[in-house]
């Protein structure tokens, strides 16, 4: 019995995520390598990548490991945490980036200062997420198995 | 500082973290961290610890100042 975690769906459903992120991204190749037609953002074909995409990545997310525990759940909150963190240091950095760039008449640079506004799109912090909790859980896999046992 | 004696007593008893985790329904992960003093347990992990070793939870772990 694992010890109480918060609410999440079976792990059955994070390996449904994955096929769905492979599928999306093979439909996207299809689309691209037929050029019947080239995806852009907000036009209806798009919907057959964007929609399963974020469906995935929302399934990765609220879904369980193989084996879950309050460990795991801290590891989660911990990264949530962070993440949170560094969203209101980059909003914060790009309010003050702006006012000093449009101030100065420095309007050229708006458009650097607008890639780094988009570190803090959902999909970027979900995808984010996704990859440093799985980098994490790797990490102290093999911290563990080099470890040996006394 | 909250250390522990679970490696000791994993020792004495002969089993691995891997044992020790299947018993107790965690990840040997959990059981390595908490080892190495990198996560403190809930009072029910510790509680299910003290059952699978036969000890209190006060000879498993204890508050060391961090001082010392």
């Amino acid at each position: 019995m694992n010890t109480k975690t918060n609410f999440l769906l079976p792990h059955k459903f994070q390996i449904a995520g994955w096929w769905g992120l492979l599928a999306s991204a093979a439909i996207f190749a299809i689309l691209l390598c037929t050029k019947i037609y080239v995806p852009q953002l907000y036009t209806p074909p798009i919907l057959l990548v964007t929609i399963p995409f974020l469906i995935s990545l929302l399934l990765i997310c609220i879904s369980c490991e193989k084996i879950d525990d309050e460990y795991i759940n801290a590891l989660r909150s911990r990264i949530i945490y962070y993440i949170i963190i560094a969203v209101v240091l980059i909003k914060m950095f790009y309010y003050i980036s702006v006012v000093i760039c449009t101030s100065y008449g420095a309007i050229g640079t708006l458009g650097i200062i607008s890639f780094i506004n988009i570190l803090s799109n959902p999909i970027v912090l979900i995808s984010i997420y996704i990859i440093a909790f799985r980098l994490i859980l790797t990490f102290y896999k093999y911290k563990m198995n080099s470890y040996v046992e006394q | 500082m909250l250390n522990n004696n679970i490696r000791v007593e994993r020792a004495i008893k002969r089993v691995s973290q891997q044992d020790v985790a299947d018993a107790i329904g965690v990840t040997r992960q959990t059981i390595f961290s908490i080892e190495n003093n990198k996560y403190v347990p809930s009072t029910e992990l510790a509680l299910r610890l003290s059952a699978y070793f036969g000890k209190t939870v006060n000879e498993l772990f204890r508050i060391v100042d961090s001082k010392e």
